[in-house]
């Protein structure tokens, strides 16, 4: 017979939090933990859990599910393919990544703001709170528009998940409108109580007048030109000889709210210059070979259609953003096949540094612009529009009052290409997504713009114009069934 | 916080330490009578730093008995063919916290998550308070037999229960987070275990022995909470294994024009399902629970041979009933979806008009069809077996290595991994075996293990 009897004399240690890790107790003891959970929110794009980070599909998406960009078809690294060609499922990297990824950035903005509530009124805490709240209506204005019809169709078409606080709880779908409510409510709050910032990377109250302004525009909503002619009043517009220069792409004359990017950190490989930028210029040497100027290597896989670069006139100063090879002024410069575009890139020749401007003030020109002309008021719109052409070296619009909407639209495309909006436009102006230069229903591979090689042609409501509910989120969400999918999926 | 991992600037060092603690208490009595009947009791209790607070300690026990019926009066006259009889049982718990994160109850910030200058932290993990032990209950009953001085083994069977199991739940996208550690749902394990030992032949110079090794387990899931959860490409739910895979189900390639097609459910006005019919379009088809990566049954076979001085022996593995997910297919068998990939041979057989019964679909460069998704058409049988080892030695005579002082000297040479023989001819990776529990071979771990030779010399002293 034996016993064995051990006890342990080392009582209870058993309370242990990582060495690198907050505890949510601590996250938002003082004011200056949530400076750091502020700077978690903004980290949070560029922060993925698969190929891309969320501002990658901010930016990229909308621009190459249109016409006027697209993903080059070779060399391409398979990245935004099945995007492009609008073949995307529910289970697709293309529908689950922009969802997840926002959502992570709407969660820490979520957190912030309960944390940051507790404590007494003061400067630093409106500051923190106005920007967790309108980078939320940010990131639900991007959502709200990819996964769901658009508010000037149909406001009461099924929305998002709109959660408002950090929490697993299952949560329907919402409507669009709901959306939209909350996205004004977060806005007006920011632009109210902030004041402005002399640090363009962080947002304030202009930042908060300048997005609220988009926010308005999707709803027609006259406010939209209140809050455009808050956010530009006494901005300087960049002027013609920055503009085509890396001064577009630092925080410059006209940013209202710019993402920064250091040498410390930076997304190298992926930042968003990386995927357009290739060079500066080129040439062709002895052996009439295409030599490029000023290569500052990157993905390089999204690409320009010259049915863009044609709409541009010559005294244009952004024209000089479709560089032409030296000599050559009617052949542009392409790098595999397809026409580059100099508008977004590296500072100083290394890869990743700069700043990315998520808001201009030229879009408040052009927003001011369109809500005045549909509402009829053409005056103030024709003065705004012709803001922006002189400031890019065009004489004012001498065209009638009857096609002023449209040309507002040709100007969005001219001073906004790249830059994360062409999908949304189209969506909101009802208008038609076509690649092709004639419309062949029979024919679909013939006519297309120059550089496509998948061709679509949908109306504005169209079931693809909508991107599918994630099957994971449908899957989880016990608060979502199939039924709950938008359709066409 | 003194970390580095948490500096903004600058980014590129870090340091951190990891820490966790384990206190227990345990007691265990033995007890053995005669050496005929066997008992012994075990208790203990485990506190593990990874839990809730208030679910830090778990009690665990267990009580065995055996007995050795051999040693029994009644059992004298078998004593000329029966050499031992033991029987045994056994009942127990433990707890298990494996697997799981060392603050997986915790709600946590990450750091690191910088912003111009400003070291910043972000959501990383929500709290869970009531995280504690997943607890499992064994029970086992087995026999130890010893025949003719020949044959002797063990059958052994047993019940393994967990409850509250420790499984990573996904969450939906929307809250922003990918998963969190809870104790959801109970898992079962039922089943046999067979292990038969022949000394076949044993004369003065030569012997051969063989060992077979059999298991056969079913794994199934009780109490989860919710009707089923879908990680990944297995479905939780009761009844089925815990690695069920749950994927679109492949039907082939439509004969008329090469399209890939897929099952979806037809369903009636209330949304019962009446039957299925057959789409092309992908983002349409059915989920169906679709077969168990573990096998039903798998173990080994060794051969030992004696001859003088010399021993030989081969070990074969074998596995039958289980499923692998090759996902490498999606891109080697890609029909066009994925252009610019590298693609396999039996990629060839795709359909034409000239080719109507090929395995594959039609290929079209720069497809979006989607045929090279997940679906069963990658899911194939991982029955195998494996010539996994064969060692061969020989031992130099004591009588010349004592002459140099060394009590044993022997030289081998070993092989390993020889050649495994896959049996379903579908599918076209190296080993099945790569795909690990859970059945998918994906692009971490398929690299197939190297044939060895390793040659070497065992010296006692």
């Amino acid at each position: 017979m034996s016993l064995l009897l051990f006890t342990s004399s080392c009582d209870t240690e058993l309370d242990i939090t990582p060495s690198n890790e907050v505890s949510e107790e601590k996250a938002y003891e003082t004011l200056d933990a949530c400076e750091s959970a502020l700077a978690g929110v903004y980290d949070s794009f560029t922060q993925g859990w698969f190929a891309h980070y969320a501002n990658q599909y901010i930016f990229y998406m909308p621009d190459i599910m249109a016409d006027d960009a697209y993903v080059s078809s070779t060399g391409n690294y398979n990245r935004f393919v099945t995007a492009y060609q609008f073949t995307v499922d529910p289970t697709s990297t293309y529908t689950k990544d922009p969802w997840a990824n926002t959502y992570s950035i709407i969660d820490n903005a979520n957190a912030l703001i309960t944390g940051v509530e507790k404590f007494p009124d003061s400067d630093r805490k409106t500051s923190l709170l106005g920007q967790a709240k309108a980078i939320r209506a940010y990131c639900y204005h991007y959502l709200i528009r990819l996964y769901a019809k658009p508010y000037s169709i149909d406001p009461n078409a099924p929305g998002v998940i709109l959660r408002t606080v950090s929490s697993i709880e299952p949560m329907p779908r919402s409507t669009v409108k709901d959306a939209y409510a909350l996205m004004v409510s977060d806005l007006t709050w920011a632009a109210t109580n902030m004041k402005e910032g002399t640090d363009k990377s962080y947002i304030d109250k202009r930042a908060a007048e300048g997005l609220l302004a988009r926010v308005y525009l999707d709803m027609g909503d006259e406010n939209a030109i209140t809050y455009a002619e808050k956010a530009s009043a006494g901005v300087t517009l960049l002027s013609q000889e920055l503009y085509t220069t890396e001064e577009f792409s630092k925080v410059n004359s006209e940013t209202l709210w710019s993402f920064v990017c250091t040498l410390d950190d930076r997304q190298s490989y992926l930042s968003i210059p990386s995927f357009w930028y290739y060079a500066d210029g080129g040439y062709y040497d002895a052996d009439n070979k295409l030599v490029y100027k000023n290569v500052v290597d990157g993905y390089s896989s999204l690409r320009v259609s010259q049915s863009l670069a044609d709409i541009f006139d010559d005294a244009d100063v952004r024209k000089k953003l479709f560089p032409k090879v030296d000599n050559k002024p009617n052949e542009y410069l392409r790098y595999r096949s397809g026409i580059l575009t100099s508008k977004l890139r590296h500072v100083g020749g290394q890869i990743g540094i700069g700043a990315i401007n998520y808001l201009r003030a030229s879009e408040m020109y052009l927003i001011i612009a369109e809500v005045a002309a549909d509402k009829a008021n053409y005056t103030k719109a024709k003065q705004a529009l012709n803001t922006l052409r002189k400031a890019r070296g065009l004489g004012d619009y001498f065209g009638t009052d009857a096609n002023l909407a449209d040309e507002i639209q040709q100007e969005r495309r001219r001073e906004l290409f790249i830059e994360g909006h062409r999908f949304f436009d189209i969506k909101r102006r009802k208008g038609i997504l076509s690649r092709y230069t004639t419309y062949d229903a029979t024919k679909p591979a013939a006519n297309l713009k120059e550089g496509h090689w998948h061709g679509v042609y949908y109306k504005a409501d169209d079931d693809k114009m909508v991107l599918p509910i994630p099957q994971d989120e449908i899957n989880a969400n016990k608060a979502l069934s199939s039924a709950d999918q938008n359709p066409g999926y | 916080m003194v970390e580095l991992d948490l500096a903004a600037t600058p980014a590129a060092v870090g340091s951190l330490t990891h820490k966790e603690n384990l206190v227990s208490y345990l007691g265990r009595l033995n007890y053995d009578y005669d050496s005929k009947y066997y008992l012994s009791l075990s208790a203990r209790r485990d506190g593990s730093s990874r839990f809730g607070a208030s679910n830090k300690y778990g009690n665990f026990y267990s009580i065995g008995g055996s007995w050795r019926m051999t040693e029994e009066a009644f059992m004298e006259e078998t004593k000329t063919w029966l050499d031992d009889l033991k029987i045994r049982a056994s009942y127990g718990t433990n707890g298990a916290k494996d697997g799981i994160g060392r603050y997986a109850s915790l709600g946590l910030y990450a750091t690191g998550r910088n912003y111009n200058g400003v070291p910043g932290i972000a959501h990383s993990q929500l709290a869970n308070p009531d995280l504690k032990w997943e607890k499992a209950t064994n029970f086992n009953l087995g026999i130890d037999f010893s025949l003719f001085g020949r044959l002797s083994g063990s059958i052994d069977y047993y019940i393994k229960k967990s409850v509250d199991q420790l499984l990573d739940r996904p969450l939906a996208p929307s809250t922003g987070l990918d998963v969190m550690t809870m104790n959801i749902g109970g898992l079962k394990n039922t089943g046999f275990e067979f292990a038969l030992t022949s000394v076949n032949i044993a004369s003065k110079d030569f012997t051969w022995s063989t060992t077979l090794n059999l298991a056969l387990n079913s794994n199934k899931i009780f109490d989860y909470p919710d009707d089923y959860t879908v990680s990944g490409t297995k479905i939780w739910t009761n009844g089925y294994s815990l690695y069920e895979f749950y994927l679109k189900e492949w039907a082939g390639v439509n004969k008329d024009n090469g399209d890939p097609q897929w099952y979806v459910d037809v369903k009636d006005a209330d949304g019962n399902v009446t039957g299925r019919e057959l789409t092309n379009d992908y983002s349409k088809a059915t989920f169906y629970k679709s077969g168990s990566a573990l096998p039903k049954a798998y173990g080994s076979l060794t051969n030992t041979f004696s001859y003088k001085g010399f021993d030989a022996s081969f070990l074969i593995t074998y596995s039958f009933g289980g499923k692998v997910l090759d996902t490498y297919e999606y891109y080697l068998m890609n029909d066009g979806n994925r252009s610019g990939y590298q693609m396999i041979q039996e990629a060839l057989d795709s359909w034409t008009p000239e080719n109507p019964n090929a395995k594959n679909p039609i290929f079209i460069p720069n497809n979006s069809n989607n045929s090279h998704n997940a679906s069963t058409r990658f899911l194939h049988k991982s029955d195998f077996i494996k010539l996994k080892n064969i060692n061969i030695g020989y031992t130099f005579p004591k009588s010349l290595t004592q002459r140099i002082s060394l009590d044993e000297l022997r030289v081998f040479g070993t092989l390993d991994n020889i050649y495994t023989w896959k049996l379903d001819s579908d599918f076209k990776g190296w080993d099945p075996e790569l795909g690990g529990v859970s059945g998918v071979l994906s692009n971490g771990g398929a690299i197939p293990l190297p044939r060895t030779i390793l040659f070497g010399l065992s010296v006692n002293f």
